[in-house]
């Protein structure tokens, strides 16, 4: 008999609380931090967000998406190369690396949308190294190899340049926090339902009148995006790109982030990128074992809390009746 | 019995899975507010046909003509949109939602608000959201399940669930209703209910088309029934008619001298 | 015309590596219908067990039986290790975690992948080891342009042999039967008297087993193994079970034999840079126009 693990269920002034405590403790960290851990929190943000990306995909929709580094690596070369390149200033990169990540997610994934569970995500993962190797062998002399590309500029708003880690967390978690928003916003939306029809019974939607073959097509378009700006702020981050940090083991983690926080939920996909990120700082004492500890503890989650650390709650407000 | 103004029919339609023919030539003809059974003994065919009105199958042959139009070849979802609604032999709701959000899904096709009205939920999605969650509480409530509206599916007891599987269907504006096998699995008394609600659904401007086992409820719901059987349709008439064909009963029990189906 | 030859037979060379793991993934998902991340690694911890054994054993059995003595001693040591890993892993790691769904079994396959590999870094080390040339048959025919290499011809034969038995007992014996029928509905297959637990044993040991014999041959045919091994030919030899039709046995097979011819023609004619982006586009255009690979899988869904 499997033992059932406590959950806690809080009423909705304690969620506020909650979520103004957790904002209140976001917003003031940098200042209190000190450079390391705020470096770190970057981290959690950027997994964030690409973890938000993938959870539309996987979480919402319950496509396998193995190969999301690939729509990462999108943006962060799109960002490299215009920028060192093209001259285009780093920031109004922004939105296009998302958009370009975006309209190759859309054509990528218009053959293969309609693909059963394992084969998509066989698929995933060949798309994912399809795009490694391809920026490996630079073609055209574009990527740059195995090197990648160097000399992004700092991004610059109204005169400031990004440039400390303060800058780039408060950079990532802000965007982190429209893209919640907006998510939540469409959770709780026509268009949210569907996507959570087609995960349940892809078939009995389609009966119900969901356009499958759409929607699936708009959460891959939205998780690309995501992960393409991601790839912008990484990029600036770091101030080059190479094919080294966009691995299916990248795709895996991201994965990991999405599944431990719990399907579909967007405060547990925030919570599953903090663990992913702090895991091997936790564990930095015994360095070479970490991995070891992460892979078990990877399985023992599965078995103790499949459901995720932070499942996602299902409630509808009534329109005209009393509760 | 024709009727050039069926409001569904199907002329000729075959379905073939690699040499196993599982519908013939098969035509049914559904008339406008009717309560048409299509019934036969298990593997005639009947959930096939159901699967190939719906969209799910493409016939080999033949076509599917919903108020005159052609509609093979369409995908289920556009059909659902045109009118036609289903529920599943075995029910196939969304287990790890609620039953509202269940009901909700039938609203789904009538809805328009897309991905930048729902992140700001402009005016127009706002109403649009409420309208669907007037019309899901509206069938949940009509279905007498309103006090599951919010478990989930798949806690809620397996009568409840085909219940629940019908409302998702009429929240979706249907104006035929194809409904596989439901009262399947119900004791006596849930029968009662479902009968009598599939009954009164005529009156509120639905057309039904039913596939049953249970032969009260065929007898005593049906305008008309078709009988089907190794895919083709070997009988079609009253219930009067149905109950005494000879055919029929042969087909259900086997060659056996006159021996009248059991009421 | 002797290019072709050589890479007709580089090809299916490696095509017998891929066809060797593709059977241990097809033999778990054909059986649980899950993808077991972790069996690219175990293929490479057999290559390591193997090096283990040549190295250090060397001296004492290699002096009494000689390098003839020696090899097979290391192949049993590496199947018989990785089955015990496999079995290990199955019985910790995925049968508490059948019943709960197949995502989160998927991903505590994840998980001992990633143990698994870092473990083998933590054992041997994160840097290359050489299969020395003491244990390696060198010599090689030369036909023109064409090099046959002994060990290529061992290795081609060895995968006759042992592809060949796999598919007789899967294909002709009752016990194979067994599994096919569990393969194909774990319940009834149950129902009838079939024992699925011994099954699903039999691919965790024969699995493995098969893919660590690969592994200590791709040791010897490259001189060298290094911890990341397994995900990389995991990976390849998962498209080849795709290829082939997941859970299609015979299909792994032909599906891994194709990967690599498929990769050595590739990298022969085109560019060998670009081979493994052909390879996996190869793999995506398959899965576009026949979804159920090459022989076809045996699942249907009923609506």
């Amino acid at each position: 008999m499997r033992r059932k693990f406590p959950t806690l269920s809080l009423s909705r002034p304690a969620r506020m609380v909650l979520l103004l405590g957790s904002m209140a403790l976001l917003v003031s960290f940098p200042f209190w931090a000190s450079r390391y851990w705020v470096d770190v929190g970057f981290y959690v943000g950027l997994y964030a967000l690409l973890g938000l990306g993938l959870n539309v995909i996987l979480g919402e929709v319950g496509l396998f998406n193995l190969g999301h580094a690939a729509f990462w690596a999108i943006g962060a070369y799109t960002t490299a190369i215009l920028n060192v390149r093209f001259g285009l200033p780093t920031l109004a990169l922004l939105p296009i690396s998302a958009l370009v990540a975006a309209g190759c997610a859309w054509l990528v994934s218009s053959p293969i949308i309609h693909l059963r569970g394992d084969y998509l995500c066989i698929v995933t993962i060949a798309l994912g190294e399809i795009v490694r190797l391809v920026l490996i062998n630079n073609p055209g002399g574009l990527t740059g190899g195995p090197n990648g590309v160097i000399g992004i500029a700092r991004p610059a708003i109204f005169g400031h340049t990004i440039r400390t880690p303060m800058d780039f967390y408060f950079l990532v978690w802000a965007i982190v926090a429209l893209c919640a928003f907006g998510l939540r916003q469409l959770q709780r939306s026509r268009i949210g339902r569907a996507w959570n029809y087609i995960r349940e019974d892809e078939i009995a939607a389609a009966a119900m009148g969901v356009d499958v073959r759409a929607l699936k097509l708009l959460a891959f378009v939205i998780g690309a995006g995501l992960a393409g700006m991601a790839g912008n702020i990484f990029a600036a981050k770091m101030r080059m790109v190479s094919p080294d940090s966009f691995t299916f083991m990248e795709s895996c983690l991201i994965f990991v982030v999405v599944l431990l926080g719990g399907m579909g939920s967007i405060p547990g996909t925030i919570l599953g990128a903090a663990l992913v990120v702090l895991f091997p700082e936790i564990f930095r004492p015994v360095a070479q074992y970490r991995m070891l500890f992460f892979g078990l503890a990877l399985a023992a989650t599965m078995y103790f809390r499949p459901g995720g650390l932070w499942p996602r709650r299902r409630t509808v407000e009534f329109a005209t009746k009393e509760p | 019995m024709k009727d050039s103004e069926a409001l569904l029919e199907t002329k000729g339609i075959t379905k073939r899975f690699r040499g196993l023919v599982a519908v013939d030539r098969f035509d049914i003809a559904v008339r406008e507010k009717t309560i048409h059974s299509l019934i036969g003994p298990n593997g005639a065919g009947k959930t096939t046909v159901f699967n190939v009105i719906t969209g799910i199958y493409r016939p080999e042959e033949g076509q599917v003509l919903f108020e005159g139009q052609v509609v093979n070849g369409l995908k289920p979802h556009e059909i659902l949109a045109r009118g036609i609604a289903r529920t599943f032999q075995n029910p196939r709701l969304f287990r790890n939602m609620t039953s509202l959000e269940n009901v909700m899904a039938g609203a789904h096709a009538h809805g328009r608000a897309g991905m930048w009205s729902s992140i700001f939920r402009l005016p127009h999605q706002r109403r649009e959201e409420r309208e669907i969650l007037e019309r899901a509480e509206f069938w949940l409530e009509k279905v007498g399940l309103w006090r599951f509206r919010n478990e989930l599916a798949r806690n809620i007891p397996y009568g409840a669930q085909k219940l629940l599987e019908l409302a998702r269907a009429l929240a979706s504006k249907p104006k035929v209703l194809l409904l596989d096998e439901p009262t399947c699995g119900l004791n006596e008394s849930e029968k009662e209910t479902m009968m009598n609600f599939i009954g009164s659904l005529p009156q509120m401007g639905l057309t039904i088309l039913l596939v049953e086992h249970n032969m009260n409820v065929v007898m005593g719901l049906s305008d008309l029934i078709t009988v089907m059987n190794y895919g083709k349709k070997i009988a079609e008439g009253t219930p009067e008619e149905i109950y005494n064909n000879p055919v029929v009963i042969e087909a259900y029990l086997g060659r056996s001298e006159g021996y009248a189906v059991a009421s | 015309m002797l290019t072709f030859i050589q890479q007709i037979l580089n090809g299916l060379t490696i095509g017998s590596f891929y066809a060797f793991v593709a059977l241990g993934y097809s033999l778990v998902y054909a059986i649980l219908k899950l993808i077991n991340f972790a069996h690219g690694d175990l293929f490479g911890l057999g290559a390591y067990i193997g090096y283990t054994v040549f190295v250090y054993a060397f001296g004492v059995i290699g002096s009494r039986f000689g390098l003839w003595g020696l090899l097979p001693m290391g192949f049993v040591a590496a199947a018989m290790g990785t089955a015990a890993a496999g079995l290990a892993i199955e019985r910790v790691a995925y049968r508490p975690i059948y019943p709960i769904g197949r995502l989160p079994a998927v991903v505590s396959a994840l998980g001992m992948a990633i143990f698994l590999s870092n473990f083998i870094m933590a054992v041997w080390g994160p840097r290359y080891l050489a299969y020395q040339e003491s244990f390696i048959p060198t010599g090689f025919w030369q036909i023109g342009d064409l090099k046959i290499r002994i060990l290529q011809v061992i290795i081609l034969l060895s995968s006759l042999v042992l592809l060949g038995v796999l598919y007789f007992l899967i294909e002709k014996t009752t016990f194979g039967a067994a599994v096919r029928a569990v393969a194909l509905d774990r319940e009834t297959a149950a129902l009838m008297g079939i024992d699925a637990l011994k099954v699903i044993r039999f691919a965790f040991a024969v699995g493995p087993a098969l893919g660590a014999v690969a592994g200590v041959f791709v040791g010897m045919y490259y001189r060298q193994i290094n911890f990341t091994m397994g995900w990389v030919y995991g990976l390849k030899a998962f498209t080849a079970t795709i290829l082939g039709g997941i859970g299609n046995i015979p299909g792994a097979m032909v599906g891994g034999v194709l990967l690599g011819l498929l990769e050595a023609l590739t990298a022969g004619y085109i560019s060998a840079a670009w081979k493994d982006v052909f390879v996996f586009a190869a793999l995506m255009l398959m899965l576009i126009f026949r979804p159920t690979g090459l022989l076809g899988e045996k699942i249907a869904e009923k609506v």
